[in-house]
């Protein structure tokens, strides 16, 4: 059974774009290795990440990320079943606040910190479907 | 500062940088063939001296060496003045007979000269004006033509210039240079191109930004040579780098490692997400039939990824840690993209060191086989033994086959080895009483390779073992595969007369359509449902559903992992009769086959009464 599970969290103290990094080349391997789709992305201090895939992995790597001490106030903000993935073929992280384009945050209602009442986990999901694609429709454009 | 291809000049020249300098103009330096002359001429004028050689003979003699240079030669005087010039001289530059009576002001001279200075040679550092010393300049005609200048200024102000085309000779140069810096066959930059390019992004990087080097290899590289011959294999390698510069921006810089490596350096974009992007990008193109000599192949590559500054600012260091993302990459499938992590060095070596002792174990005889007895307890005697792969190193000790048996299926190595298990176990059940029978386990790789059939008629054929007692066992990956291959094979060594069980069930995805796609003469519940099954209700109603489905599909149950006799009263209440683990014996080499068929008979009764005793306290 598929699955998708979007969090929200913010990013412990010290943790910046350069910490990040380990975050992310690690998480990249290790979904890439369970078959898990997504995106983790950090802006404005805070981290979105978006797994999909079967659902006992994202439950497993769910209950460990919650425990890592790199981010806090750690919120679900959706688990569900899915019959269509939103991303595709991989999983993406963008970890630079100039990554995220002005006019990706307006279309998307963004709010620094993900306010959970203006950015419920469908509107999550649509914000991060659309920084990746405008990150790699940028790079497309650029070759 | 300009200097003039012919001498030193004061007159600034229209659409040329003038000449600040007269001095520096001139200044110039005895190269050697300026020395040849200019020693050559005095020898000539010391022994005219004392041999009474007329001063008329002498320039005749001078003149005659000039003229055999091969290379222009002018003088000038100290004013700037033409004194003498050879005819190589004026062949070279095209220079209209009349300017070079002597006496033309070097300016006449310039102004019907053509093209200019090279750009390199305008910039390249020359000795401080007013040093007497040799200069060299190179000036490029309209034509293409290249010519060097050197000029010497001689200490009473007159100057002596030589003028050679090296076109040839720099054309050369350049080809030398191309060669020792790009691959022949792709026409990319090479390995030591890239070590220079990536040394100097990292020092022009002064800001910190990321840097990525992705090293790259080709999938199914080695069957494209072996199958279509080397001239396709390098066609394809010509491809690969023609698809590869079309997927990359202006700024990146490809390469061509060697073999079938390649390498980008991606600079100016975020990081990792442009080289998750760009690897994404490189793997698609790659993944596309690529068309050989008439022939379609479908090769596709795996991408290993490094950044700067986290993974080093060294270029030696980021090559070795994109190749080890790479060396990931490989292991771990096809197709796909790594990221370098720290630790991966210690891992791979470790990887590396296990699978070059996994190569040698079978020929060093380090294998054998353990048997664990599948015990009836409605009889109370063993039905059959499960042969278990062991591996014994002489300095790792008994390696666990949870270790060494993926990386066997990742090697491909289980193939050979397999090969030996049902070779080596059917020679051993011979000797077995005939009512015992035995289970070999069978890996996806062993039947996506495609000899396993063979291998299993040899193996009954060699040791004479009747089909009928082998049981392969074989997990639900091996239909997750290619499910269809797969059935084919198995309906193949259903009709030698083999049995086959479907292994580790309730584990993974133990979807009930594979046990639809093929009768299987027997399911085996996972080890991991036994373990609690005394106290979880769910344990226990699964192993109850799966024995049910095994009556109903007339497929036998076998319970793994019975390890006390509370479990063992539990698996029965259930339903299961056939049942395996240390509660009856671990798994022993198989001299211990009788002594285990003995020992689990006398333990049975132990069980029965045990239970009945149970039943009676209840």
């Amino acid at each position: 059974m598929r699955e998708r599970l979007v969090y929200v969290s913010c990013a412990a103290p010290g943790i910046g774009a350069r910490e990040a990094y380990d975050i992310i080349r690690v998480s990249h391997n290790r979904n890439s290795r369970y078959g898990l789709t997504g995106a983790l992305i950090l802006v404005d201090n805070h981290f979105l990440q978006v797994l999909e895939g079967d659902g006992f992995r994202i439950r497993e790597r769910y209950a460990r990320i919650a425990a890592d001490p790199r981010h806090t106030r750690v919120e679900l903000r959706q688990s569900v079943a899915i019959q269509q993935l939103s991303f595709a073929d991989d999983w993406m992280a963008l970890r630079h606040d100039d990554e995220i384009a002005q006019a990706t945050r307006d279309a998307h209602a963004y709010a620094p910190g993900f306010p959970s009442d203006r950015l419920d986990g469908d509107r999550l999901v649509a914000f991060a479907v659309a920084c990746c694609r405008a990150h790699v429709e940028y790079q497309q454009l650029s070759v | 500062m300009l200097m003039t291809p012919h001498f030193p000049i004061s007159v600034p020249v229209s659409g040329r940088p003038p000449i600040t300098d007269r001095l520096s103009a001139v200044e110039s330096f005895p190269s050697r063939a300026a020395d040849a002359v200019e020693s050559a001429a005095a020898c000539e004028l010391d022994s005219g001296a004392t041999e009474g050689v007329t001063s008329a003979a002498q320039n005749a003699l001078l003149r005659t060496a000039l003229e055999h240079l091969p290379l222009g030669m002018c003088m000038f005087d100290g004013g700037d003045r033409l004194l003498l010039a050879n005819r190589r001289y004026k062949t070279l530059w095209t220079l209209p007979e009349q300017v070079l009576r002597p006496g033309t002001s070097f300016a006449e001279i310039m102004a019907v000269t053509r093209g200019a200075e090279t750009e390199a040679s305008r910039t390249q550092p020359q000795l401080p004006p007013g040093n007497t010393g040799t200069r060299r300049r190179e000036w490029q005609l309209d034509d293409g033509t290249l010519i060097e200048v050197t000029v010497t200024r001689l200490a009473d102000g007159s100057c002596v210039a030589l003028h050679e085309d090296v076109t040839a000779q720099r054309r050369a140069q350049a080809q030398v240079a191309y060669l020792a810096t790009h691959d022949a066959l792709t026409g990319l930059p090479n390995r030591g191109a890239l070590r220079d390019e990536l040394q100097s992004l990292l020092a022009r990087n002064k800001r910190g930004e990321d840097l990525a080097v992705l090293c790259l290899d080709l999938d199914r590289f080695k069957d494209v040579n072996d199958l279509l011959g080397h001239s396709a294999g390098d066609a394809l390698l010509r491809q690969v780098a023609e698809r590869l510069r079309q997927c990359v921006r202006e700024t990146d810089f490809v390469v061509r490692l060697g073999g079938d490596e390649f390498a980008v350096l991606q600079c100016g974009a975020p990081q990792p997400s442009s080289s998750t992007a760009l690897a994404r990008r490189i793997i698609a193109v790659l993944g596309m039939p690529f068309e050989l000599d008439g022939h379609r192949a479908q090769i596709g590559g795996s991408v290993g990824i490094a950044i700067a500054p986290f993974d080093g600012e060294e270029p030696e260091q980021l090559l070795k840690c994109a190749d080890l993302a790479l060396y990931r990459a490989k292991s771990e499938g096809r197709g796909i993209l790594r990221y370098f992590e720290p630790g991966m060095d210690a891992q791979i070596q470790a990887r590396r060191s296990l699978e070059a002792d996994l190569r040698s174990a079978l020929a060093l005889d380090q294998f054998y086989l353990a048997y664990q007895p599948q015990v009836d307890t409605d009889s109370g005697t063993v039905s059959g033994f499960e042969a278990l792969l062991r591996w014994q190193h002489p300095v790792r000790g008994t390696v666990s086959p949870a270790e060494f048996i993926p990386l066997a299926e990742e090697t491909g190595l289980i193939v050979e080895i397999g090969r030996w298990v049902l070779a080596q176990a059917c020679r051993d059940a011979v000797n077995w009483p005939r009512a015992v029978t035995l289970a070999v386990n069978v890996s996806a790789v062993q039947f996506a390779e495609g000899s396993l059939v063979r291998d299993v008629v040899r193996a009954l054929g060699d040791s004479g073992l009747e089909p009928g007692r082998l049981e392969l066992e074989i997990t639900e990956s091996v239909l997750m595969r290619d499910a269809e291959q797969a059935l084919l094979m198995l309906r193949e060594l259903r009709q030698c007369g083999l049995r086959v069980a479907m292994d580790d069930f309730g584990t993974g995805y133990s979807s009930l359509s594979y046990l639809r796609s093929f009768p299987f003469d027997r399911i085996k519940i996972d080890r991991s449902f036994i373990r609690d099954i005394e106290t979880d209700a769910e344990a226990q109603a699964i192993v109850r559903a799966v024995a049910g489905l095994g009556r109903s599909l007339g497929m036998a149950i076998t319970v793994e992992g019975v390890e006390t006799l509370a479990q063992l009263a539990a698996v029965r209440r259930e339903g299961c009769r056939d049942v395996q683990g240390y509660l009856f014996s671990r798994p022993r080499p198989a001299a211990d086959v009788p002594h285990m068929i003995a020992a689990v008979a006398g333990q049975a009764l132990l069980v029965s009464s045990t239970e009945c005793e149970a039943l009676n306290h209840a």
